[in-house]
């Protein structure tokens, strides 16, 4: 990182993790900050929800465009660009494959990309036989039982990715990561089916 | 995050401003203000609150709303204009008073003339602030065409927001609620759906749905083919226009009739026949209900896709005139286990959401209502499919970026079309606009990286830009097909003309003459190059002097002066247009003619 930026406006310093000056109370343009700094939240995976949203709507409340409608373009755009980048934030910590794909890359870990390609034949068995269940599924009730069992399995494998976490298992993170995300697009298109 | 200092970013209370609310519905208009803490409707020249959306272009004169349902010539009056915005809504398919053909963004922009007027009669006062709503499923292209009109009314949009959000924020505020809430608003033309949360003053909508053509009109005509048929055994579409017309209000006097009584009969009389018939309201039901079943799917697919468990819903708002219709509540009861609330007026709560919220706009507050984009946005990529940049219920504002590169060996420039919508193939999506970037370096194929940006603000308005990353030829992004003005260049124009305005008609003369200034400048710029190789230096130098001039009295807000300095800007470019016809000519001789577009 460069030197420390200062206010557009009146040139004081603006201390990291901060988009309002201290001095003169203006909006200051976006810097690259991680999810988790943004909201002031601690880094982990096993989130309390609720508390991110608090955080969230606090921080909507002093950034979002509708607070700069009457100032300067370049204040309006600032909270335009702010207000995108909590939202985004937001979004990404609210679930929990992007969350742990910011965990890992935080912890030095180049978390899976869906170019990447996966061959982890376990998982691949255990997700065939999820599939081939739902197929074979003769009527709803019995669709609907697979589906159960497929929240079961995202339960579990939730647990066991908060395990790995609190263990510094970055590696088995990133297995069950990818897992975990394979596991919900089948419940996405499980669900579209029924 | 450290938070030190928390102050309200607009914390100069100086003296309240006027900021009207603006339900510019399908059917009906209702506008409200809130003034020193105090809500009021305005009421129109005959006392109502209720303003048809109708405009009649007749013999020299122009009568809107409330003036037209008397009128002898109300059959020829512009019906459910706010339709044609989920269409084409710049063709002129209209004429207006003087017989000039005009389009549908022009006839609104006459009816928002209207509403101003009418605004500034009720408060003795110049109003140019507003909050307009839109229907939450309408697309981007929708949105910016009603914020144009707008702005060519002389009317500022401070936002657009949508019409269950500004309804939810009403009844939130009102009723002081809290929990998740489901807005069913059925209008005269639209149907939305949303599903909020609703806590000390945070509006937060978590997703929306709905469908953009279907609403109390498609209401009218379904029992009025039916009517039609049961009891004079034609077919609805056998009727001339008139006649259709007649029918469809009186089924909708019918429809009305219904919310307060289970039968009663009527005479009804079609192509000169009269028939007393029995209007009943398990004839109605029957007669729409594939509407209504729609709009239980609708509500149950938004439900299914957000995982909220029904009994996490506190209930169901009805808001919208059509979600009077008795058989509604009837049957979201029996599809969903959930309480109804019908304690607000469906008329008129939206303007009233509106209008409050333009307040808070202007004035402060520490309430918050934070929205999502209804649609999908991408781009086409190869094979006609749409490749999403920003996915439906995103919240919004949102920026998002991709990164594309060229298919081809040397290629230098790549097209962009922009669209909107959730299927998997471009076609069947809405082409929201088109953009080339040029004077990318030729390089082997894929190995150019260009950054596509998509923006989408606060009022759901899209901006893309896309940038060369090597070259970092933003600028070099033009503007293919389209010739509208960005909306952030009318906004200033409408700002710059607020003040100084003489009167009103002044106004929008001023904003015309702007509006048609720079989109000539934007013309002249896109062809810049083309001047320096076709003109002489004198003619250039001419050219640029022009330019200019038109450039500074664009400052100003002397609309004979800019009209007359674009006449200028014209006459000294009349010569290279004709270069340039015969160089675009000569460029296509000897091509395929196949590749001629």
């Amino acid at each position: 990182m460069s030197v420390s930026p200062v206010c557009w406006n009146c040139q004081s310093a603006i201390p990291p993790n901060t988009f309002l000056c201290q001095k003169c109370n203006k909006i200051q343009p976006p810097k690259k900050i991680d999810e988790f700094k943004l909201f002031g939240i601690p880094e982990k995976f096993d989130l309390d929800l609720e508390e991110l949203e608090i955080a969230y709507l606090k921080l909507q409340r002093l950034f979002h465009p509708d607070k700069y409608s009457q100032l300067s373009d370049q204040e309006i755009k600032y909270s335009t660009l702010l207000s995108s980048m909590i939202n985004e934030a937001y979004q990404k910590l609210s679930s929990s494959i992007s969350r742990a794909s910011i965990l890992l890359k935080l912890n030095g870990f180049n978390s899976h990309s869906e170019d990447q390609s996966f061959n982890d034949p376990e998982v691949l068995e255990e997700i065939m036989d999820i599939q081939n269940n739902f197929l074979e599924a003769e009527n709803p009730e019995q669709k609907k039982n697979s589906i159960q069992k497929l929240n079961r399995k995202i339960s579990e494998t939730m647990n066991s990715l908060s395990t790995s976490f609190k263990k510094k298992e970055y590696e088995v993170a990133n297995r069950l990561n990818i897992k975990l995300s394979y596991l919900k697009k089948i419940r996405i298109d499980f669900k579209k089916q029924l | 995050m450290n938070l030190i200092k928390i102050k309200e970013p607009m914390s100069s209370k100086n003296d309240a401003k006027i900021c009207l609310g603006i339900d510019f519905g399908t059917t009906n208009s209702v506008c409200s203000v809130k003034v020193e803490d105090k809500f009021q409707f305005i009421v129109d020249e005959k006392g109502e609150t209720l303003i048809p959306t109708l405009i009649l272009y007749n013999k020299k004169t122009k009568k809107f709303g409330n003036q037209i349902i008397k009128d002898e010539n109300y059959f020829n009056s512009i019906f459910s204009v706010k339709r044609n915005f989920t269409k084409d809504f710049q063709k002129k398919i209209f004429e207006d008073e003087n017989d000039n053909k005009i389009s549908s963004i022009e006839v609104s922009k006459d009816f928002f003339v209207y509403l101003k007027n009418v605004c500034e009669k009720n408060l003795n006062h110049n109003v140019f602030d507003c909050v307009i709503t839109v229907p939450a499923y309408f697309d981007e292209k929708a949105r910016s065409g009603i914020m144009r009109a707008a702005f060519m009314a002389g009317l500022r949009v401070r936002r657009l927001i949508n019409e269950p959000t500004a309804a939810a924020f009403a009844y939130g505020l009102e009723k002081k609620k809290k929990g998740i809430f489901f807005v069913y608003d059925l209008g005269g033309g639209t149907f939305d759906v949303s599903l909020l949360k609703l806590s000390n003053g945070i509006f937060k909508v978590i997703a929306t749905s709905g469908d953009p053509n279907l609403g109390g009109d498609d209401f009218d005509n379904l029992y009025a083919k039916w009517l039609v048929k049961k009891f004079f055994k034609i077919q609805f579409d056998e009727l001339d226009k008139r006649e259709r017309l007649k029918l469809v209000k009186n089924s909708k006097l019918f429809k009305e009739k219904l919310t307060h009584s289970a039968s009663f009969y009527e005479e009804l009389k079609v192509n000169g026949c009269i028939k007393k018939v029995e209007i009943n309201t398990k004839d109605f039901n029957k007669s729409v209900e594939k509407l209504i079943d729609r709009t239980i799917k609708i509500s149950a697919e938004l439900l299914n896709e957000v995982d909220v468990e029904i009994n996490k819903v506190n209930g169901f708002v009805l808001v919208g005139g059509s979600s009077r219709i008795k058989c509604i509540s009837k049957k979201i009861k029996e599809n969903f286990e959930t309480k109804i609330f019908d304690d607000v007026n469906p008329d008129l709560v939206v303007s009233k959401g509106a209008a409050l919220h333009g307040y808070e706009l202007l004035n402060g507050s520490d309430n918050v209502l934070l929205d999502v984009t209804p649609l999908s946005l991408g781009i086409e990529t190869m094979g006609g499919l749409m490749e999403k940049i920003i996915s439906r219920n995103t919240p919004i504002p949102a920026i998002k970026e991709q990164t594309f590169t060229t298919h081809e060996n040397g290629q230098t420039a790549l097209k962009f079309l922009i669209l909107q919508g959730e299927r998997e193939t471009s076609s069947n999506n809405r082409k929201l606009g088109e953009f080339i970037l040029s004077n990318i370096r030729p390089k082997p194929a894929g190995i150019p990286r260009i950054k596509v940006m998509f923006s989408l603000d606060a009022d759901g308005i899209l901006f893309v830009t896309a940038t060369d990353e090597e070259t970092g030829a933003e600028n070099k992004l033009s503007v293919k097909t389209n010739h509208e003005l960005d909306l952030n260049d009318m906004r200033k124009i409408v700002e710059s003309s607020i003040e100084n305005a003489k009167d009103d008609i002044h106004q929008r003369m001023v904003i015309e003459a702007k509006v048609k200034a720079k989109i000539f400048l934007n013309e002249i710029e896109s062809v810049k190059k083309d001047i320096e190789l076709l003109c002489s230096v004198n003619d250039i130098k001419l050219i640029e002097k022009n330019i200019n001039l038109l450039k500074s009295s664009l400052q100003t807000n002397d609309c004979d002066m800019i009209n007359q300095n674009i006449e200028k800007l014209n006459k000294s470019t009349e010569s290279f247009a004709q270069k340039k016809i015969e160089k675009d000519f000569s460029e296509v001789i000897g091509k395929d003619v196949d590749k001629i577009d």
